[in-house]
């Protein structure tokens, strides 16, 4: 009924089935990848008889040993992108994400970054279900690729792909890591993990004579080091509220802020209960004693800052230690894991930050002894040389396994990736979300019964008289104040959408107040809602005993509310093709009426509306 | 790339030195200790906000027949769960009685014009995503509602913004500020004057006009328009004649010359044209009533009433020119009942009214000489009459209102 707008629950059982079958089906499609892959390098490697002895490719193997630094980033990171990839197939995803997630990261900071965030907040509430899946995939491909490309070009593009997708992650998802927002805190994220990806995916780019000597490991420590003190001094800043542990006014009056109250939030996610004590009481420490778990918080970040920036191989050891035990703490006590609620992403920045550390330190005290980059092939003149069978099955079968496996992953990834960008092509969301909020329906062949009304121009009108044509029609009430409005402008973007078509089409509305329904009425209505220049659109009303007999018809309820309130409504929508029949009838209750739920009951009407124009 | 390593190396290869470190962290707990030390939880400072001036849309009007009243009522934090009540109470009735008019939702406000005797015309001030204003008529005091014209914009915010006279005129201000009149319940309007207009005819101009705050008709049917005034000591109430506004308000006593004056209500019943105004603001505004028995040519000022820094809540208009205000702070009320008489303070409205919207009670001139109290929590209106001696309330009536929770989305 109008009035009575539904919400969409973040677990709407039909999204969560419809994403569910996505992903089942593109993992489907990501085996199959992966099996065609090993059945092609097999055959390969058995058509082949030279690839049997190895050739070139074992000397380059004997020679190439990976920095024990880039072999923490590599896999670290490796395994932390298929995790959150994982984490991104939790059912309230697809609905969540934007409102739970990215919008609340993006609230404090100014309004040019949450204008980009908005930007991929509509591009993901409008196909919800393929974004989703293409987090997850795309994640996971990149994971895979870091683990299973060791060494050689396959490895340094896998870097670039964790910084490419990194990056992607820490603008639209993270707000740009809530840098430009007031209250930024290494202790609660700064400066977002995804940065960290990137910087470990970029590190993992480098070529690997970048990791011999201590030259890159120095500047990475600094680097580290630099970024600790200076969140040291932000943390100390006076002004930003972090050492108080409460505000307000005296005694009852005063409530945890600042540090205290973001962890006493954390304690509230749906978490286990051990876990949620665990963060509250923390929080209630640091509302206790805000000034002293400040003062530690300073004390660690400068100094370890301070060590790392002096480079000295006596303090790095013990300022390393500090730092792990510092995330530690920090991940579990203050950032709650990250991951719980439904819609967590990631396990937050702290292990990021630990590998990135971790690897520093190593590529400064364990430096890669000198290695060699696996050597070209030879004889090979150009890339069209590579086209020829070959060319290509000799490539195939030295290729490694790991090779083919990082190959595979890009598939996966590819495969994540593409369904969104198709999705992103259309300018209506995908009608998923009009089925979620108010469900589908079975198609119909029924005679639509017959009426004569009269339109908003004065002129009579029946159903007759629009035979040869498509009916959408729909039934408002013209002094309404939410849901009509909303389905009138689902019925105008439906229009525009059928585009050529719309000549073969009527959009056709009934007046739904029995008190409200002179002329005066829907005409205020149309111009109201900018309809008067849509040709294709006719507003009738009638006498109560006519408009009466029609919504009974039509089996569309119209009851007064006392003291105040709308006249109640179906929200209906009945398609009749041109030979008078119905067809579909759609429930069409508006629900939140957002961007993306009207773009989508405006889809879903549009292609019932072609389904029935193509079968006449 | 090599040459970056190396240049920045040597920059962070000052800080080798082992002399150095003890120093840096030294200067830098220093630094932090005394910026935490140093720093002061400023108590938030609690902004002293002006009271405003503009009374909410709550308001009643008496008159020889009838009275009514609209209150807001639901209380929900979410706007679309007020609604506002029309209450009707006949001059035969003791008792109020539930009228408002069915077919739209009412969130936004309700605004009511008397068009002859029993005979009224209700305006929806539109809400969410409605932008015109439809009107009802009633004409036996509310019982019996039918669908009366609409007016093509949104009414402006104050409470006497919509007003009639006998016959079925109607006049009203809208939100885009411009005065528009209209026949037959609303069945046809057609635009007065602009708000733009007003402010540049001579008379607009002497007043400094900054706002049109409301509308009615003179009881021979004239339409007068009313605003706030830049200019000390003016008035701004208009009538028009001869092609413009000519200036129709009372001049000031000298006690009042300096201050600005806004009008905060404007009446016309039983033959009469009463006003509020505030002249001043802040601690130093005072509330003074004017009244009118020939359009604005002559007048009758109330002594001043200082407010002390107290706003009006809403106002009330009855027979004879008796006009009753609630005021912040406190839940008190103060009235007059009439040219000539002075500024009496009531008994502070009943426990817990301090607590309700503003826009949830209100006085309503009657019976007789007195005043009732009309207060809402959620669906329930209770009604007060001033107890004998008139130093207390006593509640006589209530009223359970099924609000339709939920209903405009």
């Amino acid at each position: 009924m109008s009035g009575m707008g539904s919400v969409l629950q973040l677990t709407n059982p039909t999204v969560v089935a419809a994403f569910r079958a996505a992903l089942i089906h593109q993992g489907i499609v990501a085996l199959l990848i992966f099996f065609l892959l090993a059945l092609v390098w097999v055959s390969a490697r058995e058509w082949v008889p030279a690839s049997r002895t190895g050739g070139a490719g074992s000397a380059a193997a004997a020679t190439f040993a990976e920095p024990p630094a880039r072999r923490v980033l590599r896999i670290g990171f490796g395994i932390l992108w298929i995790f959150d990839g994982i984490l991104q197939a939790q059912q309230a995803m697809p609905l969540g994400l934007p409102s739970q997630v990215i919008q609340p990261a993006a609230a404090s900071s100014p309004g040019w970054v949450q204008q980009i965030v908005n930007w991929g907040v509509r591009g993901w509430t409008y196909h919800p279900i393929d974004a989703a899946a293409a987090a997850v995939w795309i994640q996971i491909g990149i994971g895979v690729w870091l683990l299973t490309a060791a060494r050689g070009r396959w490895s340094r593009l896998g870097g670039l792909a964790s910084v490419g997708w990194g990056l992607i992650v820490w603008i639209f998802g993270e707000a740009f890591g809530g840098i430009f927002a007031p209250g930024l805190t290494w202790l609660f994220g700064a400066p977002g993990a995804a940065l960290l990806y990137c910087v470990a995916g970029a590190l993992v780019a480098l070529p690997l004579r970048a990791w011999s000597g201590q030259r890159l490991g120095r500047l990475a420590v600094a680097a580290f080091g630099l970024f600790l003190t200076g969140m040291a001094l932000l943390q100390a800043w006076p002004g930003r509220g972090f050492w108080q542990g409460t505000a307000g006014q005296g005694g009852a009056g005063r409530k945890a802020s600042g540090l205290a109250a973001m962890i006493q939030q954390m304690g509230q996610t749906s978490q286990p209960k051990f876990l949620s004590s665990l963060v509250s009481g923390f929080g209630s420490f640091t509302a206790a004693h805000g000034f002293a778990v400040n003062l530690i918080a300073v004390i660690v970040l400068a100094a370890v800052g301070i060590a790392m920036l002096s480079g000295q191989p006596r303090l790095l050891r013990p300022a390393l230690l500090v730092l792990l035990v510092a995330c530690l703490a920090d991940w579990v006590l203050i950032e709650d894991f990250g991951f719980f609620g439904g819609v967590g992403t990631d396990p937050n920045n702290m292990i990021p930050m630990a590998l990135v550390a971790v690897a520093g330190f190593l590529a400064l005290t364990s430096p890669a002894v000198a290695v060699a980059e696996p050597a070209p092939q030879v004889g090979v003149r150009g890339w069209r040389e590579w086209l020829t069978p070959g060319r290509l099955g000799h490539a195939l079968g030295t290729t490694s396994l790991r090779t083919i496996a990082a190959v595979g992953a890009l598939g996966v990834a590819i495969l994540g990736a593409v369904p969104m960008m198709a999705a992103s092509a259309s300018t209506s969301a995908d009608p998923i979300i009009a089925e979620a909020l108010d469900g589908s329906t079975a198609p119909l062949d029924f005679r639509a019964p017959a009426f004569q009304l009269t339109d908003q121009h004065g002129q009579q009108v029946s159903l007759a008289s629009l035979r040869g044509k498509v009916v959408l029609l729909t039934f408002l009430d013209p002094v309404c104040t939410s849901d009509c409005p909303l389905i009138a402008q689902e019925f105008r973007q439906a229009d525009q959408l059928l585009g050529a078509s719309a000549r073969h089409v009527e959009i056709v509305a009934v007046v739904a107040n029995p008190i409200y329904r002179q002329l005066a009425f829907t005409q205020a209505f149309d111009r109201q809602e900018n309809l008067t220049s849509l040709p294709n659109w006719r507003y009738l009303t009638g006498t109560l005993p006519q408009l009466k007999k029609v919504w009974q018809q039509y089996s569309v309820a119209a009851e007064i509310t006392p003291a105040g309130g709308m006249v109640g409504h179906s929200d209906v929508a009945y398609v009749i093709d041109a030979a008078g029949r119905t067809r579909r009838e759609l429930n069409f209750d508006p629900g939140p009426g957002t961007a993306s739920s009207q773009s989508s009951f405006a889809g879903e009407l549009f292609a019932a509306a072609q389904q029935v124009l193509g079968t006449q | 790339m090599r040459w970056h390593l190396g240049r920045v190396s040597q920059i962070f290869g000052l800080l080798r030195s082992p002399g150095h470190v003890p120093v840096a962290v030294g200067a830098l707990l220093t630094a932090a200790l005394v910026a935490g030390c140093g720093t002061v939880a400023a108590a938030p400072h609690a902004a002293r906000l002006p009271p405003s001036a503009t009374p909410s849309l709550a308001t009643s009007e008496a008159s020889a027949t009838e009275t009514w009243a609209v209150v807001v009522m639901g209380g929900s934090s979410a706007a679309h769960n007020n609604f506002w009540q029309l209450f009707t109470r006949s001059a035969k009735a003791a008792r109020w009685t539930l009228a408002t008019p069915p077919g739209v939702a009412d969130n936004g406000g309700l605004a009511v014009a008397d068009v002859g005797p029993g005979s009224l015309v209700t305006a929806v001030r539109p809400s969410q995503d409605l932008t015109f204003t439809p009107l009802s008529a009633s004409r036996d005091e509310g019982v019996h509602w039918s669908q009366g014209g609409l007016l093509s914009a949104s009414l402006a915010g104050f409470p006497d913004v919509f007003a009639g006279a006998s016959g079925g005129r109607l006049i009203a201000l809208t939100r885009r500020g411009d005065a528009q009149v209209a026949v037959h319940a609303g069945a046809t309007w057609t635009s007065l004057a602009s708000e733009r207009s007003v402010a540049a005819s001579p008379a607009g101009r002497a007043c400094g006009l900054a706002r049109l705050t409301a509308a009615a008709f003179s009881p021979a049917g004239v339409p007068l328009l009313a605003g706030q005034c830049t200019q000390p000591g003016r008035v701004g109430i208009f009538v028009s004649g001869g092609g413009t506004w000519r200036a129709a308000g009372p001049v000031l006593p000298p006690s009042l010359a300096r201050r600005d004056t806004e009008v905060l209500g404007l009446a016309s019943t039983d033959g009469a044209t009463a006003a509020l105004l505030q002249a001043g603001s802040g601690a130093a505004a005072s509330l003074v009533t004017a009244w009118s028995a020939d359009g604005g040519r002559h007048w009758r000022l109330s002594v001043p009433f200082g407010l002390r820094g107290l706003a009006v809540r809403s106002a009330a208009f009855g027979v004879g020119g008796a006009i009753g205000v609630t005021l912040t702070g406190g839940a008190g009320a103060v009235a007059v009942t009439g040219p000539g008489a002075a500024w009496r303070s009531l008994p502070p409205l009943p426990a817990g009214a301090a607590g309700v919207p503003a826009a949830a009670a209100t006085l309503a001139a009657g019976p007789g000489s007195g005043f009732e109290a009309l207060i809402a929590h959620g669906g329930q209106l209770s009604v007060w009459q001033l107890t004998v001696g008139g130093t207390g309330w006593e509640q006589v009536q209530v009223i359970k209102v099924a609000i339709p929770y939920g209903s405009s989305g």
